[in-house]
């Protein structure tokens, strides 16, 4: 069984965000020197990945870092869980947030691996602009089962078992070939920590890195400026930090949990 | 002009050893301005592991454990080797009690349970919560009126008499320009190691290049310099070490992981074991940063597993179990298939090492105890099997400034640099070779109170 797993990566939310602008004369973010990492959705999907390449000797698992230049990290950082294949797809040109623009860049990217997958796996948000649109796109272009916000996938000798759980529920459902499922995070698919000696030899590993074959992409969305929106100011929401001296502070707290009814909003 | 600040002792870095020595100084009537170069004070203080090495406390008598100052200044010495200078263990042996007493005094609450940890004869680990013991520091200092703290104002230069070659002062700059704080009766260089400063610590240590580096923002050894800069003499330098049981991939725990001293052994890449897990976890460190890729795995059982104690950071194995830190099989082959050691490798290691068990005698590394003279060994062989990687991390650089026990600053020729004292991580000299566990921050309290009083006058000879 092929699985792909497709990974985007966002922007490293740890660091505050001073600069966001478009690249000149593109759709494209310039997203040059801020530091990447894979999003907690990205990182459910290839666990997942991982988990059914460790359960079967069978599944032959490539992932697929979608990016430019500046995701090579995370294309070693994915390299140090051994998969069978790694590549990063060059994106440069194109933007995310057109979701019928990636879903042909994707598509076509897929074609020029050479790869058949019977399972793709991805994120249930696809990197820093995807609003979960694209996987289910994706599916649709691809004429792929499509299972969304998936918790777990587990190998079963009649085909892997996607499940997730909806409130109280938890559904289930066998996956045909091929089918494309989005994963959302979970305490069970939280992603490992590499061995020190896999991330040593990933450091020298040669990069594959593919480039879909030169289409036009007509873009259907066109972004004319990007900008960072500075978060609101303190004391803007409902919170409030207490003021004034420590018995003050105190005191007002302890009114303030007498009135309390503990109501939890419905 | 440049803005100017006098007082009786000023205090380079807010840290336990400068809070120490504040609070020491004005409760004994002395005028204090504290300089904190971040925003925020605490230093690898308020981030380490809360442990402080205590001998004879009342927790140890209520507890059954017997330990006195004689028997931590034996630890210390046995493990310092002929580097540890012995005025400075004796200074710590005598005034660590005391410090423990005035801790509780100023309201410092300790966790019940005491724990035997590196270097240690008996269990003398006691544990606050490090950032709380700082802000209780910090709160008592206030409340003396007589403590000025000044947060984003970096020590720069040492000020000396040009006639007497005396200290008097610092330039200090901060955002809105520099300052001279000038001191009537000594400067106290509390500023902390240098683990943030990779240049300084590839100088001595070059060895530790591999290592992972954790310490306090302001922790790049500016104190260090200031004094080096005036002549002052160094200890310790070659004894920069990693610390053993970091995790090397995890960046949420700042802390190690020590399964070795409830009876974990520790293998590297081949599955063998490589030292005796019973030594210092500097030691360990050391030896680990040896092996193939610097890491290694802690290897152990369920029943070992359980027996860590969540309320000590190096020994909260339950926590980073949860956290999914911890890889584990229900074999120890699928054990090493997982962390892709050579299994027959691995099986050989834990059935050699529990047959040594068994025979009271660990033919390939000698070791004899859970942790240095404390504790008997365990076999591992209930499943659940665990590993936990294992790298060593620089958390403190255990070596600087030569200090005389009243923690005046030496220079290269053994004169006292007048009117210049240094306590805490910025001191060298005290640990030696290996490491104690809660020393560091044992000695940041007991050195800074001791640096105090010289400076203020109430030692003999100050
Ligand atoms: C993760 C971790 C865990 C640890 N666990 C333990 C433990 O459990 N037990 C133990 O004994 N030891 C432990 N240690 C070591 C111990 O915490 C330190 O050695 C000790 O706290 C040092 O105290 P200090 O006051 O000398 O320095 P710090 O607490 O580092 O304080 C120094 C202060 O000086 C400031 N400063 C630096 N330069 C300047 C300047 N130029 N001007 C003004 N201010 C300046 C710094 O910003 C800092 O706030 C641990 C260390 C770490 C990092």
């Amino acid at each position: 069984m092929q699985v792909v797993v497709l990974l985007a990566g966002i922007v490293d939310p740890k660091w505050r965000l001073e600069r966001l602008a478009l690249r000149p004369d593109t759709g494209q973010a310039d997203e040059t020197g801020l530091p990447k990492r894979f999003s907690p959705f990205d990182e459910a999907a290839l666990e997942t990945a991982l988990k059914l390449r460790d359960a079967e000797p069978a599944v032959r698992c490539t992932a697929v870092v979608v990016g430019d230049a500046a995701s090579d990290p995370l294309l070693r950082a994915v390299l140090a869980f051994r998969p069978h294949r790694a590549v990063r797809l060059d994106t440069s040109g194109l933007a995310l947030w057109d979701p019928l623009a990636a879903v042909r860049l994707l598509g076509a990217a897929l074609d020029a691996l050479g790869a058949q997958p019977d399972l793709l796996l991805m994120g249930r948000e696809f990197g820093d602009v995807d609003d979960g649109v694209l996987p289910a796109l994706l599916a649709e272009a691809r004429g792929c089962l499509f299972f969304g916000q998936a918790h777990a996938v587990t190998p079963a000798e009649d085909g892997p078992l996607a499940v997730r759980m909806r409130g109280p529920r938890e559904e289930q459902q066998r996956l045909p070939s091929p089918a494309l499922v989005s994963m959302t995070n979970d305490r069970g698919n939280r992603l490992r920590h590499p061995l020190m000696k896999n991330i040593a030899l990933a450091k020298r590993e040669t990069l594959e890195i593919v480039s879909p074959p030169p289409r036009h992409f007509a873009r259907a969305v066109e972004a004319r400026s990007l900008s960072v929106v500075p978060p609101p100011s303190r004391g803007a929401g409902a919170c409030r930090i207490l003021g004034g001296p420590l018995g003050a502070q105190v005191a007002e707290l302890a009114d303030y949990l007498r009135g309390w009814r503990g109501e939890v909003p419905q | 002009m440049t803005a100017a600040i006098e007082a009786d002792i000023i205090v380079i870095g807010g840290g336990a050893a400068g809070f120490a020595g504040a609070l020491e100084a004005a409760e004994r009537g002395a005028s204090v301005v504290l300089l904190e170069k971040q925003p925020e004070t605490g230093g690898s203080s308020a981030m380490s592991g809360g442990c402080l090495a205590f001998a004879g406390t009342d927790m140890q008598r209520a507890q059954g454990i017997e330990d006195t100052a004689a028997l931590l200044a034996r630890d210390l010495r046995q493990l310092g080797g002929d580097d540890a200078d012995e005025a400075l263990i004796e200074a710590y042996a005598a005034n660590q009690l005391a410090t423990y007493d005035w801790l509780k005094a100023h309201g410092q609450l300790f966790s019940p349970v005491l724990e035997a940890s590196s270097g240690q004869s008996v269990p003398r680990v006691h544990t606050v919560d490090p950032a709380d013991m700082v802000r209780l520091l910090a709160a008592r200092c206030l409340a003396t009126g007589r403590v000025q703290l000044v947060t984003g104002m970096a020590g720069r230069r040492l000020r000396r008499d040009s006639a007497t070659g005396r200290v008097t002062g610092v330039l200090a700059e901060g955002s809105a320009g520099p300052l001279e704080a000038r001191a009537r009766r000594g400067v106290l260089l509390a500023s902390g190691g240098f683990s943030r400063n990779p240049d300084l610590v590839r100088q001595f240590a070059p060895e530790c290049e591999h290592a992972v580096f954790i310490g306090g923002d302001g922790c790049v050894g500016d104190g260090l310099r200031m004094a080096w800069a005036l002549g002052a003499d160094l200890r310790d330098m070659a004894q920069i070490k990693g610390t053993f049981g970091k995790h090397p991939t995890d960046e949420l725990n700042n802390h190690s992981c020590l399964c070795v001293y409830k009876g974990a052994i520790a293998v590297n890449q081949d599955g063998r074991r490589f030292v005796d897990e019973s030594l210092s976890y500097k030691l360990l460190g050391a030896a680990c940063l040896r092996q193939p890729y610097g890491a290694s795995f802690q290897i152990l059982d369920e029943p070992i597993l359980r027996s860590g104690d969540n309320e000590v950071r190096i020994l909260d194995f339950e926590r980073r179990l949860e956290e999914g830190l911890f890889i584990q099989a229900d074999t120890i082959e699928e054990l090493a298939r997982q962390i892709e050691v050579p299994e027959a490798a691995l099986v050989k290691t834990v059935a050699d090492y529990n047959a040594g068990v068994n025979a009271g005698e660990d033919r390939e590394f000698s070791r004899k105890h859970l942790v240095h003279n404390h504790g008997a060994l365990r076999r591992i062989e209930t499943a659940p099997f665990y590993a936990y990687p294992s790298t060593a991390a620089v958390y403190g650089t255990y070596c600087g400034l030569r200090v005389d026990p009243e923690m005046r600053v030496l220079d290269v020729f053994g004169e006292r640099i007048e009117g210049l004292f240094a306590a805490g991580e910025v001191v060298g000299g005290f640990h030696g070779r290996a490491y104690m566990t809660g020393s560091a921050l044992g000695k940041a309290l007991v050195f800074g109170r001791i640096a105090a009083r010289t400076a203020v006058g109430a030692n003999s000879g100050g």
